[in-house]
This record gives C-alpha cells, sequence and structure tokens, in this order.
C-alpha cells in the first residue's frame, strides 16, 4: 500500500513564447502510492493539467519539461525514448479526459476502438480483447455490452460515452490512471452514477488515481489525498481529512471558503481577492502573498519551502500544518 | 432580500411581475423528402410559473429538460406554441408593438458565456452604449456619462471604457455584461448560467456583484442553471423542471432541507458535497437515463426511473398540489417523505440572507480579476 507508484521531483514545465517564458510548473513535488486516489486542486491556469501532461511527456508545444524527475515504479520517465514512453502510455498510464469524445474516434464503432486498444496495450487476440472490453463494459454497468460494441460514439449519450472510456483505461489495466475532470461535463445525476461505478471498480481492483478537477465537491467524495496547486506549487499536501478539517494554507482556507456548499448555504461566501498571477512574471517569495490575509513582510522576498508531497504539509512561511 | 414565499402564493397580495400558463413550445421533427411531421419534441410541455417582484427565482434541472428552451419562451425570443405569458398582467400577445420594444428594456439577459456575447470588434464603452443609442433619445454626453457610471457599478471603473473584450479575464466580460443588461434599469434580469463558465473564486464574486446590484436596481431576477450549490446561496425560490415539465416549486430553504418530489431528493442527493465526513444517508442513484422528449412516457413523466412509482403513476400526471408550502406534481408524497425525509442541515430560520451581509469592494475585485 504505501510504496511509491509515481514520484514527482522539483518539476519544472516551461512554455516559451515570444512574449517571454512562461514557468507553468515551478518546482512540483508529488508522490502516489500503489492503491492511492490523490486529487489535483487548482483553479484555471494553476498548472494541474500541465502536470497531467507532463507526466505523460505529453506537454503541448511550445512547452517543454525544463527540470526535475518523474519515476513510475522506480522507472525514469524523463530518460525514456519516445517509444519507451509510448508503451508507457496506455500500458501503465492511463488517461480519461472531461470529454470523452476526445478518446473515442467518431468513425469507428466501440467494438473496433476497444479490440484494438486493448488489445495492443496488452498484446491480446482480438477475441480475448474483445471479452476483456466485454467484461469491462459489464462492471461499468452498461446494460447490454455486446450492443453497445456495436455502436459508434454519437449513438451513446455523454454518461454512456465516459462509462466507455472510462471500461476502456481500464480494461488496459494499468498502473495509474490519470482522470482529467471526468466528470465535469456530466449531469449531476449522471456525474454520481459514473463517479459511484468508478470508485468501486477503483477500490475492488485497488487502483491508483490521480484525479485533477476544480471541484472539491467531487475530491471530498472520491480521494484519499488531496494536492491543492496554485501557480505552478503544490501549496498544500495532505489527506482529504487534513485538507478540509485542517487547512494550513491560506489558499486552501481561502478556497474552501469561497465554494457554495450545498449543505451549508447559511454561510457567508468569501471571496479570495486578487487574482492568480501571470505566470510570466510570478511574484516574488511566496507566489500567494499579494493575495493572502495572513501575508507578513518576510513572504514578499522569502520563498516558504516546497511541500514534499509525501504527508500533511503546507508551502507557508506564517503557517505550519503540524499546528493546525 | 425578499422573503417572498410564492409557494403559498394565495396568501400573497403582490401581482406576479411574469407569470406564464401552461406554456408549451414543440418542435416538429420532418422526415423524408416531403418533410412530412413524424412527430413532435415537446421541450416545454405545460409550464405554470409566477415569478413575483423581488425574487431571485431559480429554474433547475438536468441537460435536456427544457429550461434553456423555457428561457427563451419567457424572454420572448420564442412565440410559444400554447399556452400564455404575462408581464404585470398583460398577455405578451395582447401588447402592441410599441408596446413590446417597450418591454424589451424592461427584461434583459446576462448568458453564461461572456467571450461570445460580446461583440470583439467593439470596445467595452460601445458595447456598454449599444443598448442606450437604440432605446432611449439621450445624447451621446449624456450616454457617455452613463456608461462610466454603469462601468463604476459594476466594479470596472471609467479606464475599461476604451478596451476590447478580449483585454478582460472571463470574470470581467461577465460584468461588462450585467453592465449593458442593466443600462435601460430593467425590472427582470434574467440569468443564463451566469457563473458557469468562470473560475471558483471568480463565481464567488460574480455572485456578490448580482446580489448587490440586484439591490441597487430593484430587481428581479430568473435565473437557469444546473448548478445547486449556486442556487441553495443565491435563490429564494426555485422550480426544478424534469422532461419539459415543472415538478416541484418551493422557497429555497424549503426546497434543499426537505425536497418532496422523488426527482428532487435524487438531484439533491447527487451533489456532490465538499465535506469528507459527508455520509450519503438518503442516497438516491437513479436508474436509467432521461427519456427523449418526443417520446415522453404516460403518466407521470418521472415514473420510469422513480424508485416509488406505482401502477397508478403510469396513468395520469398529476397536477401541482400543495404539501407544506411545495407545490407537488406527484401523488406519492407520503411515499416519498419516508424516500428523502428531512436532512439535519440547519434552516435559516430568520428566512435572512447569508450574503446580504457582504458588503462591496467591488472595484477592488473587479480590477485584480
Amino acid at each position: 500500500m504505501t510504496q511509491p507508484l509515481l514520484e514527482i521531483d522539483d518539476l519544472h514545465t516551461n512554455f516559451d513564447t515570444n512574449s517571454g517564458t512562461v514557468n507553468a510548473l515551478r518546482g512540483v513535488n508529488l508522490t502516489i502510492n500503489e492503491g492511492e486516489r490523490v486529487g489535483l486542486v487548482g483553479e484555471s491556469g494553476s498548472g494541474k493539467s500541465v502536470t497531467a501532461q507532463s507526466i505523460l511527456r505529453l506537454v503541448d508545444s511550445p512547452g517543454r519539461i525544463a527540470d526535475g524527475s518523474i519515476t513510475l515504479n522506480g522507472r525514469d520517465l524523463l530518460s525514456l525514448s519516445e517509444s519507451g514512453m509510448q508503451n508507457v502510455r496506455g500500458r501503465d498510464i492511463t488517461m480519461i479526459f472531461q470529454d470523452p469524445s476526445t478518446s473515442l474516434d467518431p468513425v469507428y464503432s466501440i467494438r473496433s476502438q476497444m479490440i484494438e486498444t486493448i488489445g495492443h496495450n496488452r498484446n491480446m487476440s482480438d477475441a480475448e480483447a474483445e471479452s476483456v472490453a466485454i467484461e469491462y463494459l459489464e462492471r461499468v454497468d452498461m446494460p447490454n455490452p455486446e450492443r453497445i460494441l456495436d455502436s459508434y460514439p454519437h449513438e451513446l449519450s455523454g454518461g454512456m460515452k465516459q462509462r466507455v472510456s472510462i471500461a476502456m483505461a481500464l480494461g488496459f489495466d494499468p498502473d495509474l490512471i490519470i482522470a482529467d475532470e471526468p466528470t465535469t461535463a456530466l449531469d449531476v445525476t449522471v456525474q454520481k452514477k459514473v463517479m459511484e461505478i468508478f470508485k468501486d471498480i477503483v477500490e475492488e481492483e485497488d487502483l491508483s488515481v490521480l484525479w485533477i478537477t476544480h471541484n472539491l465537491g467531487v475530491v471530498a467524495e472520491f480521494c484519499d489525498k488531496i494536492a491543492v496547486i496554485y501557480a505552478g506549487e503544490v501549496v498544500e499536501y495532505g489527506s482529504v481529512y487534513d485538507i478540509f478539517d485542517r487547512p494550513a494554507h491560506p489558499y486552501t482556507r481561502e478556497l474552501l471558503q469561497t465554494i457554495p456548499n450545498i449543505e451549508r448555504a447559511d454561510e457567508e461566501l468569501r471571496v479570495i481577492e486578487g487574482t492568480v498571477p501571470n505566470m510570466r512574471d510570478p511574484p516574488s517569495g511566496c507566489a500567494f502573498h499579494p493575495r493572502c490575509p495572513d501575508a507578513e513582510p518576510r513572504c514578499e522576498t522569502t520563498r516558504p519551502d516546497r511541500v514534499d508531497g509525501r504527508e500533511h504539509q503546507a508551502s507557508c512561511l506564517v503557517h505550519d500544518a503540524e499546528d493546525q | 432580500m425578499s422573503d417572498f414565499t410564492h409557494a403559498d402564493a394565495d396568501s400573497t397580495t403582490g401581482e406576479p411581475l411574469l407569470q406564464a400558463r401552461d406554456v408549451k413550445q414543440h418542435y416538429p421533427i420532418k422526415e423524408g423528402i416531403l418533410r412530412r411531421q413524424t412527430g413532435t419534441v415537446r421541450a416545454v410541455d405545460g409550464v405554470d410559473i409566477d415569478i413575483y417582484p423581488g425574487d431571485t427565482h431559480a429554474i433547475v434541472g438536468e441537460s435536456g429538460c427544457g429550461k434553456s428552451t423555457l428561457l427563451e419562451t419567457l424572454l420572448g425570443l420564442e412565440e410559444p406554441t400554447d399556452g400564455t405569458i404575462s408581464y404585470e398582467g398583460t398577455p405578451f400577445s395582447d401588447l402592441s408593438g410599441s408596446e413590446k420594444r417597450a418591454l424589451k428594456s424592461e427584461i434583459q439577459i446576462v448568458f453564461q458565456n461572456p467571450e461570445s456575447s460580446l461583440d470583439p470588434r467593439n470596445t467595452i464603452g460601445q458595447i456598454i452604449s449599444e443598448p442606450l443609442h437604440l432605446h432611449t433619445d439621450a445624447s451621446t454626453r449624456e450616454i457617455d456619462a452613463r456608461v462610466v457610471s454603469l462601468l463604476d457599478d459594476v466594479g470596472l471603473g471609467p479606464r475599461y471604457y476604451g478596451r476590447y473584450p478580449h483585454e478582460l479575464s472571463g470574470g470581467q466580460q461577465q460584468r461588462v455584461a450585467i453592465a449593458r443588461a442593466i443600462s435601460l434599469n430593467p425590472t427582470l434580469l434574467f440569468l443564463d448560467e451566469p457563473t458557469s463558465a468562470l473560475d471558483v473564486s471568480v463565481q464567488s464574486k460574480i455572485l456578490r456583484l448580482l446580489d448587490e446590484i440586484k439591490d441597487e436596481y430593484d430587481l428581479t431576477y430568473v435565473m437557469v442553471t444546473h448548478d445547486l450549490s449556486v442556487v441553495r446561496h443565491f435563490a429564494t425560490d426555485v422550480s426544478v423542471m424534469y422532461l419539459g415539465n415543472i415538478i416541484e416549486k418551493a422557497t429555497t430553504d424549503a426546497l434543499f432541507t426537505d425536497p418532496k418530489h422523488p426527482y428532487t431528493q435524487a438531484l439533491i442527493s447527487a451533489v456532490p458535497v465538499p465535506n469528507p465526513h459527508h455520509t450519503a444517508e438518503n442516497d438516491i442513484t437513479l436508474p436509467g437515463t432521461v427519456p427523449e422528449p418526443s417520446d415522453p412516457p404516460s403518466g407521470c413523466r418521472f415514473h420510469p426511473r422513480c424508485p416509488i412509482a406505482t401502477d397508478e403513476c403510469a396513468e395520469d400526471f398529476p397536477d401541482f398540489e400543495s404539501h407544506e408550502g411545495h407545490d407537488v406534481r406527484c401523488i406519492r408524497i407520503p411515499e416519498a417523505e419516508d424516500l428523502g425525509s428531512t436532512e439535519g442541515s440547519a434552516v435559516n430560520a430568520s428566512g435572512e440572507n447569508s450574503r446580504s451581509g457582504l458588503s462591496a469592494t467591488r472595484r477592488e475585485e473587479a480590477r485584480q480579476e
């Protein structure tokens, strides 16, 4: 259980643009142990999707991984050849996207897509791959898997497509699933069903998941650990209880109070003053200091130690996670 | 804030500002080379709604429930196939051409996606002043002064006057859309998923702005959204739609603390709660999917997915009945009560609204967005 599966160490990913270099990730540390479900939570532009792209070495041009290391089961992913990396994608790490149409080709039947990809990733014959496909379609609660296999993506509803892409991802038998907002585009009652199905399978098979989202409700229901990302850094890491019950970083605290909670309508919605920094020119010291209600003069000049992504820690000069 | 409870509308003295009676919006399905009508999409299928002055009335439901079509119909963008929509007691259909034009400045809308609702080739000043040029006789100088004051009201300030939409963040663009919508001093403002395209930290700022604007401009809001957490914080009254029909109406507090209709209960229980200690006690996962609005089920539209439906539910679609201040279309309310039961969450007994205490440092916020 406590064996580290994925270790990200001091990851820097930059985008070289005409108007300067954007430091999208500025030293991300994160560990995912076997069987752990880690939520990576942040707002637009915080670097959460770039982190996922970096793990898969699929950072869009002109982005590049500038520094740091990513190891999966002790294997250094950044030193692999492109063909070696292609074997990692799909076989070892699978991705589920927000829009299931991203992973489903509209011109092929579900059958040919599932059989080809599962067969390729697991070196299976078509017949073996088909039985795996049927098994996982059943497990994601799709009625009549045979009929689903014969259909084309456009014949399925959004929720069904997402279940097919989850079945496909699970059929690859990966070590790690990266789920990028996989339920955001779904209606709430469908989201609930997809989450329940996914969670059941993940628990049964003891899978490791990195769940990328802006929705704190979803991480509270799904994840064991949470990494809060701000301005390209993990500013707080801890168990789901650490983060919700004992948040240490002021950004985490403010974020929790700014979301409307269906259960606590009589609490005032707070707003976080200021805005997410421009990553071409991030603030000195702690990147959150211009917006921080607790900022002290030293926060402007001194960069706090980064969290190691292993236990409850906050990257903050003022607040210590242990004191919470 | 209004704590108007139109759920017991009989006891209220005010006239509804906007009223819909048995409003239907049907679209023909045409097929073949002769384009013969082979079916009908019943997008909105007999909706009654009363919007009272001062309400923030949320219309909620999932994709395809007809909430957006209802909004377009209430807004007068589309003629209803059947039924009447009245504004201050006068049916739309009885209005003369000039009265209809006058109504256009009374009713305005803010869309979900500010980027697509603002013309990228116009400056912010031009965008906000456009309705003033079209609907008023004011001089250019007067209009400019008004635009500057509107920019101030939405927290942007005059320096945004000459900028273009692409230079603004999503939250700032939404502020421009709000400024344009209130430029003619409307009475009724429709909000179509006003914060769905925004980040959470920006969302709370826009909700706060809308709240303040509502007080300052004495507005009534009709909001269409799928985000129940926002509704919980923002609305005074809620109508829940399923497959072209409203199936439950109540005040926000009543609806969320004690939902009556089985669908409302399922919808509320499906919202992920940002609290790891939350245990889903009355958890309902719905079987099946929403049926096609071209082929709705007989009787109660929800009965094929309802956990407590009986044979009787497949026969007639019940009318609204009043249950403890809720208007509900369900014959199985006593059983539904057992299913959903009350949650332990604290009811805001005073009816006071949490957000009324929010004070403004609006301009500072907008500048920073």
